[in-house]
């Protein structure tokens, strides 16, 4: 009896640490599906130059620098997607040298010691850089997510954003932290 | 009060239409409004609402509450918003506004997602989609209060209100001074309307310088008031001119009343006068009646005596008579049966004057009265070799009528017509039908013909056409007067057409049924089976009462006499007799008293009783059983023949039947079987023979041979196959010239054939089948001593 009841005890223990690993998990996941659709979601709000090179090619390029941290999620997001009439394509680069002309660099949190390069590498470009590491738009990047609590805020470096020629909507600044002009 | 009442009407009415016409203006107006501010609030709402779904895209897009929360906030400006939401697509509440700060006022969930409104209570509730890139995100939910709306609302009534009073001062205030345009005329029609009727004064008149309606009202009702003032002086003229022609006609009147006055006392006078007469002329005729009625006594009570032993004498029943005395007592009988004759028509005639005459109606078959009738005066015709023929319409068989009365008519102008017919002449009898209830009797004769200006006096009393007719033939003069009486006493008429030398026709119409007839078929008395009948005569006077116990006895009865009214109560209080004969005048007490008393229990409570009276009033013995009323006189086979009727016979033996058509044969024949002891009947056919032989089991037959429609013949044939026939002697008595065929037949079914030419050998015939009493007592007798 006090052996089944042990047993019983044990199982159920199981259960519940196995659906609160699940649910971080589902977290997480959640996490980046909303990050995958804010990605695209700033296509909106922003406006790139006419001159910008990704735009020659026709399409919108969303590259991913370093490891990617959305699993399928952004692929499912902007599976069949148009911004203003170009084809969405998503990229994945491994190092700053793959970068080619794109209209957003997400750049992984695995990136985070190149960073300066990256950035050094990207000046003058109109790219939206978008990361998910503290300070990045202190630190320079145009777009910074940040985590407070389950929700996902926005950090905007107003000066990195007119150094890349870009235009951002007074609809998102308003919903984001302005942060320092310094660089 | 009337005026108050007039306008207080007008101004309520007026009130009213106004009212109801601003009411009616105000609510369209207000409703109007509402509508429309409505639609305003909803748009100013859904505006508000628009703004805040463009402004809320981003938070939505970005997941920012914060910021959605910044932008309801703006709807603060806006004091009517209660609250406000934002939903995301899924429908979770994504950001929440509220005025005021204490409640957490969440509007409700929008029911579905997109845009609408609706007004829940004190609540417009309005909801708008958010799209980004033309997909929706989200909703924006806005919840107004009506505060607004409410406040217009007051507004409006105020001012509804305030119009209402205002405008219903000036229109009360207008009607008044316009109403005084039409009322007071009006009130002023009425008022002297009033003041005319109150006061009967026709000569106040409206005034009025309205025109219009009003003034025509006012004209008119004037004109009215002259007319009626204009007849009620003509009225007045009328009336006075009439006071003095009622004056004038009452004089006139009075002055007739006073004649006609004296009119009728003349008049009352002469009615007396008249009252007077008529009472002396109704005693005159009492007195005549009675006259005549004890005159035909004190007559008929001798002359029935002379009548009665003439007959005996002639007949031989007192001793041989030689023939000169046989031919002078034959006048007597003749002279006073005439006498007798003369009397009953002299009485009847009174009778029928007086209206005493009474009619007994029952059934008759018109061919046997007929034939009865031509009967009695076959010898008549037969001595004037007179054929004498009878034309029936075969559609008239019965009527009902007296049949002593209408016998008398026929007999009357039967006996008229043979008298007026020479020798070798022709009668006919004729009767047939006339019209629907009616039947028409004929007697044409060929004689003489009578004048037509004697035709008059024809039906008159005592006017015989000439003196030697007269003496010729007889008459009594009153035959013909008495048949008018008599038919026209039944509702019928009488008349004649004639033509001198060649005949005429007498005519009576009757009624096929008498009035008031209560039909009785004469009822045949129960007969008595055999036994000797005893009689009881009542008479007082000792001539009547010799003849009577003479005359029956010879017949062949019994009889005991008894001379007062109360011997006849002794006797027949004794003894049951089989019949009475009752006299209704005696000494000591009146013939209908004893009946009485006979009637009134005892042995002869139901004895046939034969009243033989003078005494004429039938009337009085109504209340009693009667079988038969003879008057004095009364002949000898009157009194027989209503002896045999009322079913006594002379004596024990069956009756004798004689079958013959002749009837003088049949009288002969009955008389002289009377004479010797037998009783007998009689059938005038061969048909009534068999009928009466069924009925009576004659104990001999006397049987003619030749008669019309059956024979004797064929009566043998069925009468031997009766019960009643057999074995019943037959003796054929006849003029017949018998072939050796006839012998043959007879020879197998009659006892015995006589011819006519006398009776002697008959009654030795008959005598030898059926022996007398007096035969059969002798050898009883023997037989009793054996």
């Amino acid at each position: 009896m006090a052996m089944v009841s042990a047993a019983a005890k044990g199982l159920a223990l199981l259960v519940i640490s196995g659906s609160l690993l699940s649910a971080e998990a589902d977290q997480r996941a959640g996490e980046y599906q909303v990050k995958a659709a804010f990605l695209y979601n700033f296509a909106k709000y922003i406006q790139w130059p006419a001159d910008a090179p990704a735009l020659q090619t026709g399409t919108f390029v969303i590259t991913i620098l370093g490891r990617d941290p959305f699993g399928p999620s952004l692929d499912e997001t902007l599976r069949g997607k148009t911004i203003d009439r170009l084809k969405v394509v998503v990229r994945r680069a491994g190092s700053p040298e793959e970068l080619h002309a794109s209209q957003i660099v997400f750049i992984s949190a695995s990136e985070r010691g190149q960073l300066p390069v990256i950035l050094k590498r990207l000046e003058g470009a109109p790219t939206l850089t978008v990361a998910e590491m503290d300070d990045f738009a202190e630190r320079g990047g145009v777009i910074g997510f940040r985590m407070d609590g389950d929700r996902v805020r926005l950090d905007i470096n107003p000066s990195a954003a007119a150094r890349a020629r870009l235009r951002i909507s007074s609809e998102l600044l308003k919903l984001a932290r302005i942060v320092g002009a310094g660089a | 009060m009337r005026d108050a009442s007039l306008r207080r009407t007008l101004a309520t009415t007026t009130m009213a239409s106004l009212g109801t016409a601003l009411l009616l203006a105000s609510g369209a107006f207000v409703a109007y409004e509402l509508i429309t501010f409505r639609g305003t609030m909803v748009r100013t709402l859904s505006t508000q609402a628009e703004i805040v779904a463009r402004q809320s895209v981003s938070a939505l897009v970005f997941r920012d509450p914060e910021s959605a929360k910044a932008t309801l906030s703006a709807l603060s400006a806006e004091p009517h918003v209660v609250s406000a939401a934002i939903f995301d697509r899924g429908g979770t509440l994504f950001s929440s506004y509220a005025r005021d700060a204490t409640g957490e006022a969440v509007p409700p969930r929008p029911p579905l997602a997109g845009a609408g409104h609706f007004f829940a209570h004190d609540r417009l509730v309005l909801s708008r989609p958010i799209a980004f890139d033309n997909a929706p995100i989200g909703t924006v939910v806005i919840e107004s209060d009506l505060d607004e709306m409410k406040a217009r609302l007051q507004r409006y009534a105020a001012i509804v209100v305030a119009v209402l009073i205002v405008s219903f001062a000036l229109a009360y205030g207008t009607a008044a001074r316009l109403q005084r345009a039409f009322t007071d005329p009006v009130l002023h029609l009425a008022a002297t309307a009033q003041a005319v009727s109150d006061r009967r004064d026709y000569t106040v008149r409206a005034v009025t310088n309205a025109r219009g309606e009003l003034g025509l009202l006012v004209r008119t009702f004037n004109d009215m008031l002259n007319q009626i003032q204009d007849r009620d002086a003509a009225l007045q003229r009328a009336r006075d001119d009439l006071e003095g022609q009622v004056v004038d006609r009452t004089r006139t009147l009075q002055g007739e009343i006073a004649e006609r006055k004296l009119l009728e006392e003349q008049l009352r006078t002469k009615n007396t006068d008249l009252e007077d007469q008529s009472r002396r002329v109704q005693e005159a005729t009492r007195l005549k009646s009675e006259f005549l009625a004890n005159m035909s006594h004190e007559l008929r009570t001798p002359l029935n005596a002379i009548i009665g032993f003439a007959e005996l004498m002639h007949d031989g029943k007192v001793g041989a008579v030689s023939p000169p005395h046989k031919e002078c007592l034959a006048d007597i009988l003749t002279s006073s049966r005439h006498l007798l004759q003369l009397i009953n028509d002299v009485l009847d005639l009174s009778k029928v004057e007086a209206g005493k005459m009474e009619f007994r109606p029952e059934r008759v078959e018109v061919a046997k009265l007929i034939g009865e009738v031509k009967d009695i005066l076959r010898s008549l015709s037969a001595k004037k070799h007179i054929e004498l023929a009878v034309e029936i319409d075969p559609a008239l068989d019965e009527v009902v009528l007296d049949p002593g009365k209408l016998k008398q008519v026929l007999y009357n102008y039967l006996s008229n017509a043979l008298k007026f017919t020479p020798e070798g002449g022709r009668v006919t009898v004729r009767a047939r039908l006339e019209g629907a209830g009616r039947f028409r009797l004929e007697v044409a004769d060929t004689g003489v013909g009578i004048r037509p200006e004697d035709l008059g006096r024809l039906f008159v009393e005592f006017q015989q056409l000439d003196a030697s007719a007269s003496k010729a033939h007889a008459g009594t003069g009153l035959g013909l007067a008495l048949t008018k009486r008599i038919v026209e006493a039944q509702e019928g008429t009488v008349g004649v057409s004639s033509v001198v030398g060649q005949g005429s026709i007498f005519h009576a119409v009757l009624p096929r049924l008498a009035r008031s007839a209560s039909v009785e078929t004469a009822a045949t008395p129960a007969r008595r089976a055999g036994g000797r009948a005893t009689l009881l005569v009542v008479e007082d006077d000792a001539k009547e009462r010799a003849w009577l116990a003479e005359t029956l006895s010879s017949t062949g009865y019994a009889v005991e006499v008894a001379t007062t009214g109360k011997e006849a109560i002794e006797k027949s209080a004794a003894r049951a007799y089989d019949g009475i004969t009752l006299d209704l005048l005696l000494p000591d007490m009146g013939g209908w008293d004893v009946l009485k008393a006979i009637r009134a229990g005892g042995p002869n409570r139901a004895t046939p009783v034969v009243v033989v009276t003078v005494v004429v009033e039938k009337g009085v013995g109504a209340g009693y059983a009667i079988h038969d009323y003879l008057a004095k006189p009364v002949r000898a086979e009157e009194l027989v023949a209503s002896l045999l009727d009322a079913g006594l016979r002379p004596n024990a033996a069956r009756p004798v039947l004689v079958v013959d058509d002749d009837p003088q044969a049949r009288r002969l024949m009955v008389t002289t079987l009377l004479a010797l002891g037998y009783s007998s009947i009689e059938a005038a056919s061969a048909q009534q023979g068999l009928a009466l032989a069924a009925q009576e089991t004659p104990a001999a037959v006397i049987l003619d041979l030749a008669m019309p429609g059956m024979d004797g013949f064929a009566f043998l044939e069925h009468f031997r196959a009766m019960p009643a026939g057999r074995g019943t002697p037959v003796i054929v008595w006849t003029v017949k010239d018998l072939t050796a065929a006839d012998h043959a037949r007879l020879a197998a079914s009659a006892q015995a054939v006589v011819l006519k030419g006398g009776t002697a050998r008959l009654l030795e015939e008959l005598r030898t089948h059926v022996p007398l009493r007096s035969d059969v007592d002798r050898p009883g007798q023997a037989a009793d001593g054996s």
